[in-house]
């Protein structure tokens, strides 16, 4: 059937379940036609600092994204770029070949969620900028044409979903220091939010729960 | 690890009736059933006896029966050779969206040579569509094939009602009966059935032997040229001690049918009653009674088919996703696709099949795997939402 490295990750799979509050969410493929993978990532600094899955598909489509998220765990965002087929192969051996696919989708699925962080730093930048006033330097046309992408708006309402419950669950959480934290933020220099790295930091100074731990996790790790 | 084999729909074990019954032809009566001297006289008289049986107990002439290499072969050359033979009166063949792929396929190829051929529509239960039948019947119509049972979810169809439209309007009527056969009494004459595939492996024969009925009033052509091998129909060496054992299983099957289905039955409602109770969000496929009883085609939504069947596996627990035939690739079933489920529940579906040789305490072990791995799987699914299917255990 398959290898023994495939079955015994699909057997017990690393990662499997879903981050509240990430910091990008990725999901390819779709119901209707085949298998679908879900990715949930928390980026601090630049880094993944956790990642997480979700797959309908075969064994080795759960292996190959249960791999995904190992492999980018700890990793910078410059570094995930690099991630090439052999690294997953090293973890999960060869492949049939009419399972290729799962390890495409898998490397998709990384890239998707990366994408979907970028996105929200952008939707984060903007709104920052429109509260200050601030001309951004970033071409508009561009920005708008994420806005119209199917997948952005589904990560919107995912988005608020956490928001949400995020709201319930912080609710014991001492507001005042929180606030008082934005307030710091916000009167961080306006020059600073066209350049990259600052805004990274910046970033993941804004959204990093303030209970950061792995205890939050919605779903069951069946790690 | 201990087999738990419930795919009885795929294949059967050999019996130690037939086991015993073919051993000696390999040996000891190992001639060619052709062959003039005493040796192959014998063999000839021994396959003569088992076209003999299985002839009784469809209730057609010996010489209506032509032995194949299994049930493709035999569905091939009913449909091609029918067919062809026919091709003066029209060109125009019906048959329907769930049939196996041996039928399915011949079709496409004829359809490649010029032929014209109606696949008829399913229920939500997969019997066919009847007013679509009588509407696509025109008058080069030569050939109706339908399946009798379906191998991926065991609806039986109205066999004879089919047969009735077909003769009224001069319609050769096949039907392909490999799973029926091995689970109900046929009896062509009555029923008004032209032509038959049947198979031995899923009787508890062996693998590699089939047999094609044709009435003798119909034309058909060959599909294999050669020597004069059942009366030049079928060219090739007679598989005889295949055919031995099939004659042999069909004798035993006469003999048990009734206690076997009787048992059977008693499982397959207790592994349907115990799924309903243990597991939401199922739904089963095909038609609930008029099906064959070792058939229980589940959808487990949220749950990807292929997935669980190698969780399964890994415990010892064969089942399959759809047929055995398109296990092996990523396709979804037609089968389950025709009878109008949602996409994502074709790729949940698994088949599990009963046979004489499992036991209750085996299906309390599948329902106890299937609990875990089912919630295994459905936790890390990104699709399931439960109360998907409405269905909730009991």
């Amino acid at each position: 059937m398959y290898n023994q490295k495939i079955i015994d990750i699909f057997q017990n799979p690393k990662g499997a379940g879903k981050l509240s509050k990430p910091d990008g969410i990725g999901k390819v493929g779709n119901e209707r036609c085949g298998d679908v993978m879900e990715m949930t990532i928390r980026v601090i600094d630049g880094r993944i600092k956790d990642a997480k899955f979700q797959t309908f598909g075969s064994a080795p489509a759960i292996a190959c994204s249960s791999v995904a998220t190992q492999l980018i765990k700890g990793k910078t965002i410059d570094e995930i770029k690099l991630i090439r087929d052999a690294d997953f192969i090293e973890y999960i051996g060869e492949l049939p070949d009419d399972k290729h696919y799962c390890l495409l989708m898998a490397e998709e699925l990384i890239h998707a969620a990366v994408e979907n962080y970028y996105l929200k730093l952008e939707k984060a930048e903007r709104k920052h900028a429109k509260k200050h006033g601030i001309t951004l330097t970033h071409d508009d046309d561009e920005v708008e044409e994420h806005d119209e992408l199917e997948s952005y708006e589904e990560y919107e309402t995912i988005d608020e979903e956490a928001d949400e419950e995020a709201q319930t669950e912080d609710a014991d959480e001492d507001v005042e220091e929180m606030e008082e934290e934005i307030e710091e933020l916000e009167d961080t220099p306006s020059a600073s939010i066209n350049s990259q790295p600052t805004l990274v930091s910046t970033h993941s100074q804004r959204f990093a729960p303030i209970d950061d731990d792995d205890d939050d996790d919605l779903f069951l790790d069946i790690d | 690890m201990t087999t738990i084999y419930l795919d009885s729909t795929a294949t059967t074990p050999v019996s130690k009736e037939v086991l015993s019954a073919m051993l000696p032809v390999m040996t000891e009566n190992y001639g060619n059933n052709s062959s003039r001297h005493h040796v192959g006289r014998k063999a000839s008289a021994l396959v003569e006896n088992a076209r003999d049986t299985i002839a009784k107990a469809i209730n057609c002439q010996s010489s209506e029966i032509y032995f194949t290499s299994g049930g493709t072969e035999a569905n091939n050359w009913a449909i091609r050779g029918i067919a062809h033979a026919n091709l003066r009166k029209g060109n125009h063949i019906i048959t329907s969206k769930i049939e196996h792929h041996s039928v399915l396929e011949a079709c496409h190829q004829l359809e490649r040579e010029g032929f014209e051929v109606t696949y008829l529509d399913v229920d939500e239960h997969g019997l066919i569509n009847f007013p679509q039948l009588l509407h696509s019947i025109r008058p080069t119509t030569t050939l109706i094939s339908i399946v009798g049972a379906n191998n991926e979810i065991g609806t039986v169809q109205y066999i004879k009602a089919i047969a009735q439209t077909a003769h009224e309007k001069g319609i050769i009527f096949h039907v392909d009966a490999v799973q029926l056969f091995a689970h109900m009494d046929i009896d062509v004459e009555e029923l008004g059935i032209d032509a038959m595939s049947i198979s031995a492996h899923k009787l508890y024969g062996p693998k590699g032997v089939g047999a094609l009925y044709v009435n003798n009033d119909i034309m058909f052509d060959n599909l294999l040229y050669g020597g004069q091998q059942e009366r030049a129909k079928r060219p090739g060496t007679v598989n005889v001690a295949g055919v031995v054992g099939f004659g042999k299983a069909v004798e035993v099957l006469g003999r048990d049918l009734h206690t076997n289905e009787y048992k059977i039955r008693k499982l397959r409602d207790y592994f349907k009653a115990q799924l309903v109770h243990d597991i939401e969000d199922i739904a089963f496929n095909g038609h609930q009674s008029q099906c064959l009883n070792s058939i229980v085609s589940v959808s487990f939504a949220g749950v990807d088919g292929e997935a669980l069947m190698t969780m399964l596996d890994l415990n010892g627990i064969c089942v399959s996703t759809g047929s055995a035939c398109s296990s092996s690739s990523h396709l979804d079933s037609h089968v389950i696709m025709a009878l109008g489920r949602e996409n994502h529940l074709v790729k949940s579906t698994i088949r599990f099949s009963f046979g004489i040789y499992n036991t209750f305490e085996e299906i309390d072990a599948t329902i106890t795997a299937l609990v875990e791995f089912v919630n295994k799987l459905r936790a890390i699914s990104p699709t399931y939402k439960k109360g998907v299917l409405c269905t909730t255990k009991k």
